[in-house]
């Protein structure tokens, strides 16, 4: 049953991905500004342009070009980069790889706190630790990612200087140099995803807590702490999952600012300088791997939820 | 529900491990001294007291603009500053070009024009070595120029070097490289050192130069790639000059973010900022470590340009109008806080030798409105035009918006259309009749033709004046200095008094240095980064 289910879901994400793959191609050929002129500089000459266009087969019809193109993807071809005669794949890996450390260090710092702080927040509920919770959570709620980031980089690497400036990932010479690289843009992407789950997973808990077989639990003598993490914590944690899937494409894919701030040599600094020298071919792939990643971060979480809550295996 | 509790503390005590990594107390700015680099050497007897035990460590740079994956060390062409920066330590060129576009001896060590300034004779410099060993001759200079303007492929300097052929470079023995041209051209020395006349060997190829950059010049790449934090470079052992670079080597980042910029020289993870946002100069300025630095003369220059065979501006009187209209000190102090300076209305500076008058006059109001009643407008026919602007370089929009005001209370109405900045060369400038648009300092004769003689590739004004482009000429073929710069002060004047650009003023380039370090000065010429002198006492 489930994995009819999980195959019914498969499919339509395939077919999101196909959709959007026509969108990403047909909004990159819409960038306003000519290929050539930024590609070879405002004061290319004419001539120039015009070898160029014909190398990279400008001239032939958009449908065409998107056949050839999307071709290439199944076979794994990203195509060549216009800027470099690298291929695509080469340019991306790098950057995808440093994306992904920087993912997975703020995933695994944005898991316990928000679990730690909501579950405060639950049991201490409207007392002053609430509050102040709360208070901290509408704070980050209602700062843009590059200024907490600024802050934090103010703070931290000027004012207190215990953490670098730039975010300089692949010069780190051991795993602990590189975490202390990778501690302010991994705490900053860490705060803008925990503040929306922190509200929304404290809400839920409430819920749970306040139910019958909570009070069950505690009426049979188990202890607090266990209460919450046998008990509450699992069933209330099933409706945050879905923030968390986001959160997790977020942090592929919306990090450019993030990474602007700190230097970091991730995939979102990479699309801003592919769009800005008009890569084309880049630009596709890197919005294309997003996308994928935005689909399956979804289509993972409502498998999970199917699997935690067997009510909704028959929907 | 046993298992995902067990799961989820497992979790918990590893993010707790990582945080308790994530903050170490160890010293803050790691010492990321590159293993190949030659030890300092014991041997220089210069006054410097540093302690002797510490490992040489790099001058380190932060850049603002990002090649990406274009960048390279070809000076075939530079789009960047990040390109320009790091080839100004790879290269020299024939001769170095100071803030007053005065030529000074590079590799050629004097020259001389002919009679009639067709033929100019320049004596390279004895026993200059490339970083490969080979020995710097003609044969190089001559290549390296014939590059730029091959007529096959020509790089984005060929239309500076249009009076240049192939045939006119020549070899005339090793050390002597003659350019022969058709016509006289009196200030060829200035005009052939250009952002890309950097000498390169002999039948070098874009495939090597692109990530293999070897020239003459100070600093030596090590292993470039052309996205790299940081690009390293080191001290040519064999550097003609003696006692120079004085530093050991060279790290250069990119930081685009300039609040990020701010903050590596704050913390001193750089010791020099080459490009400071005017929006950053307060944060700076009272900063005790660090020492802001801006040009001796006009940097960029900010323009309003006029079509000037087009309505309303094919009348003079508007375009008059619109030149006194402006109130440029109040630009200058507004938006670019004192780091700019008033221009008027031509490319030459009000500072330099070849301007036509010293002193620009201020705001006339009412004899702005006298113009426009003449030319027909009035409060109840205002003069309406649209302005195509974009966020092309800081403080332009800031500008157009302090204008639009001034121009109102003349009774002008402008209307700001500020679109992207990537869009503005390719889509908007050339293409609309009122656009901002700006120049990087230029020699006077380049300056006063670029966009001005009736044959410009980058006509922005359609200024199409014959008795103009007969100054020039004759301003090409005068070989006394004197003279010349008095034709250049007539052509000057022309675009003042009737020309289409309203040149409100020119910025001035501010960089940063950490108060320690010494021997850097910001040149006018964004193009321009020399760091011979540059070094810093730790």
């Amino acid at each position: 049953m489930i994995g009819k289910l999980i195959f019914t879901r498969l499919i339509l994400a395939v077919v999101t991905l196909l959709v959007v793959s026509i969108l990403i191609f047909w909004t990159a050929e819409v960038l306003p500004g000519d290929i050539a002129a930024r590609v070879l500089g405002r004061e290319s000459t004419a001539q120039a342009r015009e070898v160029f266009r014909a190398k990279l087969h400008l001239d032939r019809p958009i449908i065409q070009r998107y056949g050839i193109w999307l071709g290439g993807i199944i076979r794994g071809d990203f195509g060549q980069s216009l800027v470099n005669d690298r291929k695509v794949v080469d340019t991306i890996g790098p950057r995808l790889k440093n994306t992904l450390i920087i993912g997975l260090v703020a995933f695994a710092l944005y898991l316990p706190v928000t679990i730690l702080l909501a579950s405060l927040a639950a049991v201490y509920r409207d007392r002053p630790i609430d509050s102040f919770i709360s208070l901290l959570t509408l704070i980050g709620l209602s700062m843009p990612e590059f200024v907490s980031g600024t802050i934090l980089l103010f703070f931290f690497a000027v004012a207190i200087p215990i953490f670098p400036v730039m975010a300089l990932i692949d010069n780190a010479k051991s795993p602990l140099e590189a975490l202390r690289i990778l501690a302010l843009p991994a705490i900053t992407l860490m705060i803008i995803m925990s503040v929306y789950a922190i509200r929304m997973l404290r809400d839920n808990l409430i819920e749970v807590l306040d139910s019958e077989y909570i009070r069950m639990a505690d009426l049979k003598g188990m202890s607090r702490r266990q209460v919450i993490l046998r008990h509450a914590l699992p069933n209330a944690i099933i409706p945050a999952l879905n923030v968390t899937s986001l959160n997790l494409a977020y942090l592929i894919g919306g990090v450019v600012l993030v990474e602007r701030v700190f230097s970091y040599p991730g995939l979102g600094s990479l699309l801003v300088d592919s769009i800005l020298l008009r890569d084309v071919p880049v630009i596709e792939a890197v919005t294309l791997i997003v996308a994928s990643i935005y689909i399956f971060a979804n289509l993972f979480a409502d498998v999970m939820t199917m699997i935690l809550n067997p009510r909704l295996r028959y929907g | 529900m046993k298992k995902i509790s067990h799961f989820l503390s497992v979790i918990l005590i590893l993010s707790f491990l990582l945080v308790a990594c994530g903050s170490p107390t160890a010293a803050p700015s790691p010492t990321q001294q590159n293993a190949t680099n030659p030890p300092v050497e014991p041997t220089q007897p210069t006054v410097e007291p540093t302690q002797p035990t510490v490992e040489a460590q790099c001058l380190k740079i932060g850049l603002s603009i990002s090649s990406g994956e274009t960048n390279s060390l070809d000076p075939f062409a530079i789009p960047t500053s990040e390109q320009a920066v790091m080839i100004n330590q790879v290269y020299n060129r024939l001769m170095d070009l100071d803030n007053n576009f005065v030529v000074h001896p590079e590799l050629a060590e004097s020259w001389e024009p002919n009679g009639d300034a067709t033929e100019w004779t320049f004596h390279l410099r004895q026993g200059v070595k490339f970083t490969d060993g080979k020995e710097l001759t003609a044969a190089d200079v001559v290549y390296s120029y014939k590059r730029l303007i091959d007529p096959a492929d020509p790089s984005e300097a060929a239309s500076s070097l249009s009076f240049l052929s192939p045939e006119g470079i020549l070899a005339v023995d090793n050390y002597t490289v003659k350019f022969v041209t058709k016509k006289p051209v009196a200030e060829l020395p200035v005009l052939i050192t250009i952002k890309n006349a950097w000498i390169v060997e002999d039948g070098a190829t874009k495939e090597q130069l692109r990530l293999n950059g070897v020239g003459t010049g100070p600093f030596i790449p090590v292993d470039f790639q052309p996205v790299q934090q940081p690009h390293k470079f080191v001290k040519n052992p064999n550097y003609w000059e003696p006692g120079l670079p004085k530093s050991e080597c060279l790290e250069f980042y990119v930081i685009q973010e300039p609040t990020t910029r701010i903050a590596s020289i704050q913390s001193g993870e750089v010791d020099i900022v080459e490009y400071v946002d005017f929006a950053t100069i307060p944060t700076l300025m009272g900063d005790p470590n660090i020492t802001l630095l801006k040009t001796s003369s006009a940097s960029t220059s900010l323009t309003f340009a006029m079509w000037v065979d087009t309505a309303p501006f094919n009348d003079l009187k508007v375009r008059q109008a619109m030149k006194k209209l402006i109130d440029r000190q109040a630009i200058v102090d507004t938006v670019y806080l004192g780091y700019a300076m008033v221009a008027d209305d031509n490319p030459i500076p009000p500072n330099s030798p070849y301007a036509w008058r010293s002193v620009v006059p201020g705001r006339d109001l009412e004899g702005a409105k006298k113009l426009l009643a003449e030319a027909g407008y009035g409060p109840d026919n205002p003069l309406k035009v649209d302005l195509y602007t974009a966020d092309f370089m800081p403080g332009v929009v800031a500008a157009a918006q302090m204008f639009k005001e001034q121009a109102a209370e003349g009774n002008v109405e402008i209307n700001i259309i500020v679109g992207p900045s990537a869009d503005h060369w390719s889509n908007v400038w050339l293409k609309q009749p009122f656009v901002n648009s700006g120049w990087d300092p230029r020699p006077p004769g380049e300056a006063l033709a670029i966009c001005y003689r009736s044959d410009a590739l980058y006509a922005e004004t359609h200024w199409k004046v014959p008795a103009y482009d007969a100054l020039l000429d004759e301003a090409n073929t005068t070989v006394d200095p004197s003279q010349r710069t008095a034709l250049y002060k007539q052509a000057g004047q022309m675009l003042t008094e009737q020309g289409g650009e309203l040149i409100p003023i020119f910025t001035l380039g501010v960089a940063a240095m950490r108060s320690n370090c010494t021997g850097y000065e910001r040149h006018i010429q964004s193009g321009r980064f020399d760091l011979r002198y540059a070094t810093c006492n730790r």
